[in-house]
Parts: structure tokens; sequence; C-alpha cells
């Protein structure tokens, strides 16, 4: 029962993500940098649900992605789903019960991003500003969509788990890391 | 053996079939890319379905999106003198595209007769009003949806405008939305003039100049430095993809390239990009439009 609502909850919170990425939170620029909302989504999922619901939202919310911003279908699905599933192996072999371990994933997911999109739709067509790149885009959304996860983080986990705050008990060891493999 | 191994078993199964589902996932994407970079139409089906479910939500909440940003810079009284405001920018829009208008077809009929006889300017054409619903996803491009498509004749490589100056163009549309390509964006190349000279010159948008709000030109000849500042550019006649005529923006910088023969620079939009709200499609395709002029 609880297993179906969460289901649909993730069916829904694909177009979800994308309509409130587009328009809403079109709002909240700073210096015309946007969070990605997708991607703390994809990482929330990863780390409380597992590879199957991060890999499939991922997908399904870059293809969206896709259809409206590119001319060319699978090319953030790919990395959203990639992403998805890195980021629940992480999650799965060490995971530090801290809303600050999320976050770190989501910095660095995002960096992963910026490179991944500067490679293939500015690099292979010859347009190199690195630097500007670097330190005008990917590092400054990198960070912004780390902050906006502090908040997001904790609510897709209450909605996928029901917890809202953070486990007191750990799986295993005595410090607050666990390692399962 | 253990317990511990059998839930090890449990976990590396699970683990197996993730790994499988990404390898799956990983190898569709690819072929979805393949085939759209080969088959372009074969994203319609896609930017079809895309429409039943997203732009009808993007329509009400990019309002909604609109309307904040409208509270957070909200001051009282000023709300009238706004509406003034617009009124007045929209009455100078228009001027500036009358003016034009008019440099234009002076400058024609003292150059080239013929030339003038087979131009069309760009206010005979038929316009669509559309509205922005929905920006890009993330920020490397200058891309926006707008709230009309196919069902409403739009088609892509359509030119967009918006006060008077060049928006961009149409660079994928579903049945009732289109994205827009803007000149900013930085893969764009517009093939231009100089208004009163003809001098040529290719308008490209580059990611590095986002922030100074200017887009960047090269290739301009100009052998007698005859252009300056604040120069007028508009697209020129042997653009592929922009009709003849239409407003791009105004030369702030202009520098000789080191072969001494070339002069490349910056141009400020006429288009604010940052605030636009409507826009207009020009529903004439250039290739349709050179078709009916060998007709005649």
């Amino acid at each position: 029962m609880m297993k179906a609502a969460r289901i649909i909850a993730a069916i829904l919170i694909v177009p979800a993500a994308y309509i409130l990425q587009t328009t809403l939170f079109q709002a909240i620029r700073i210096g015309s940098i946007i969070p990605d909302v997708i991607l703390v989504i994809t990482v929330a999922l990863a780390l409380t649900k597992g590879e199957v619901y991060a890999i499939l939202t991922g997908f399904f919310m870059g293809l969206l992605c896709d259809i409206f911003s590119m001319d060319l279908i699978g090319f953030y699905a790919l990395f959203y789903s990639l992403a998805g599933f890195f980021c629940a192996r992480l999650g799965r072999n060490l995971y530090i019960d801290d809303l600050k371990f999320p976050a770190a994933v989501v910095f660095f997911a995002d960096l992963a991003k910026g490179i991944y999109g500067y490679v293939f739709l500015f690099l292979l067509q010859n347009h190199i500003f690195t630097g500007t790149f670097l330190v005008r885009y990917s590092i400054p959304e990198a960070v912004y969509t780390m902050l906006v996860s502090l908040v997001l983080y904790p609510l897709v986990r209450l909605l996928f788990t029901g917890v809202l705050k953070d486990r007191t008990e750990t799986p295993k060891g005595d410090n607050n890391i666990a390692s399962i493999s | 053996m253990s317990p511990r191994f059998e839930k090890n078993r449990e976990e590396r199964k699970a683990v197996f079939s993730a790994q499988l589902l990404m390898v799956i996932t990983g190898v569709l994407c690819v072929i979805l890319m393949i085939v759209t970079f080969n088959v372009p139409s074969f994203i319609e089906p896609f930017a079809d379905a895309a429409d039943l479910v997203i732009v009808p939500f993007q329509e009400g909440l990019g309002r909604v999106g609109k309307a904040l940003v409208r509270v957070t810079d909200y001051f009282g009284d000023i709300e009238e003198l706004r509406e003034e405001n617009r009124q007045l920018k929209n009455e100078i829009a228009s001027l500036i595209e009358d003016k034009t208008q008019l440099q234009e077809k002076n400058y024609s009929l003292r150059r080239l007769e013929d030339l003038y006889e087979t131009q069309r300017e760009y206010s005979q054409y038929e316009k669509l009003s559309a509205s922005v619903i929905a920006k890009d996803s993330g920020n490397w491009y200058h891309s926006f949806i707008i709230n009309k498509g196919e069902a409403d004749g739009i088609r892509k490589d359509m030119n967009v405008m918006a006060a008077g100056g060049l928006v961009g163009r149409i660079s994928q549309t579903g049945r009732r939305w289109a994205r827009v390509e803007a000149i900013i964006d930085d893969n764009s190349n517009v093939s231009s003039m100089i208004l009163g000279s003809g001098e040529n010159l290719i308008v490209s948008g580059s990611l590095k100049l986002y922030d100074t709000g200017s887009i960047a030109f090269s290739q301009l000849f100009d052998a007698a430095g005859n252009v300056k500042n604040g120069d007028k550019v508009i697209t020129s006649n042997i653009s592929d993809k922009y009709l003849p005529g239409i407003l791009i923006g105004y030369i702030n910088m202009i520098e000789k390239d080191p072969n001494n023969i070339t002069s490349s620079g910056y141009i400020t939009p006429a288009v604010d990009f940052e605030h636009l709200d409507t826009v207009l499609v020009i529903l004439e395709i250039k290739q349709q439009a050179e078709y009916e002029e060998t007709d005649e």
C-alpha cells in the first residue's frame, strides 16, 4: 500500500520537478544562476530509495529536459540516470547519516554535470572557455544547488520514507559511518 | 554460510539488477541520441507527448512565477507609472521599428532600385503574438518555451521578434509549444549587415558574454573604416534562416582583427532578453519567401 503510494509519488514528481524548474524556480535565479532541482531530486531518491528509483526518475526527468531544451534526445536523460545510479551505489557503500553528506553528493554531482555538459556541448564544438564556464557557471550552480538540497533533501526523504529527521540508529559501525560491502 | 552472507547475496542481487537497469537505460539513451542526431524528425512524437502533460501546467505556473517576480519589485503606486512606462516603451519600440524601416528604405532607394523592389519588409509579414511560458531548465542556454505551436501555424526556423528587434528563431516545435533559440545563445550565428553601408558581418552569441548582455560580431569587411559605434545592425539578405531587414542591435565596440582585413567587436541587442514576456513570431520561413519571389 505504502509502496504503491511511493511509486505514484515517484511518477508524479517527474513532471512536477521539471515544471517547477522551468517556471516558479526561475524567480529564484541569483546572478542568472538557477539551482538544479532535478538533480537534487535524483540524488535524494538515489540515497533514500536506491538505484531503481533514481535511474528511472532521473531518466524521465532528463528526457523532459531533452525534449524541451535540446535537439538531441537522451543527452540529459543519460546524465541524470547515471548520476542516480552512481549516487545510489555511493550511498549503498558509504552512507553518512548527516545532511551534509547528501549536500556534498549533490555538489559533486552538479560539478560532474557541468563538466559533462561543457565537454559535449561546448568543447567538442570548439567553444573553449573553461575558466569562465567553471568560475561563472558550473561552481556557482553547484554551490547554489547544494544549498537548495539542504531544504529539499529532507522533504523528498519525508515523502518517500516517512522519515524527516536523521535516523538516530545507524546500521553498522560505531561512528556515523555505515559500511555495507 | 552465515546470515550476513545471505544478506549480502540479496544485496548483491539488488545491485546486479540495478546495474542491468543502468546498462539498459544507458544504451537506450545512446541509441536515442544517435537516432535523433541523424533523424531530427524523430523528436516529434516526444515533443507531442510532452505537451499533453507539461505545457498546461507551465502556462499556469509561469504566470504565477511572473507574478512572484513582479511582487518582489513592487512598490505601491509605481504600478501606474509602470503601466505608462510600458506604453511609452511600446511606442518607442514601434518608433524604432519605423525608423529602421525608413532608414533602410532610404538606403535601398539611394543604392539600388531593383534591390528595393524585390525586398519585402518584415512589417508586411504576418505575425503571431505568443507568451513566454517557461525558460530553459539549466544555465547554459538562452532558450525559452512559448505557448504557441504547430497547431497555431508555427514551424521550425521561423523568426521571432520583440520590441522591434530580433529575438531568435524557432528551434523546436510541439503541437502547442515551441522553443525559441535566442540570438545571444552560444549556438546562435546570424549573418547580418550594417544598416546604411551594407557591409556584411556575422553575429554570434557566446556564453562568455551572457553577463555583459552583448553579442559578438566578426568577419566585418570594412576597408574604408565607415562603421562606427552606434551603427545599426540588421539581418542580411544572404542569411539562410533569418528574413532580411530585422533590427538586431547597435555596435558598441569595434576593433580591427590582427589580419588587418576584417573587424570584430560587440553589439548591444535591441531586445531586453532578461525580461521577455511576449514575443512576435513571423509566420514566414526564409526559404518560402524566396520561393514566392521566384514564382512572381
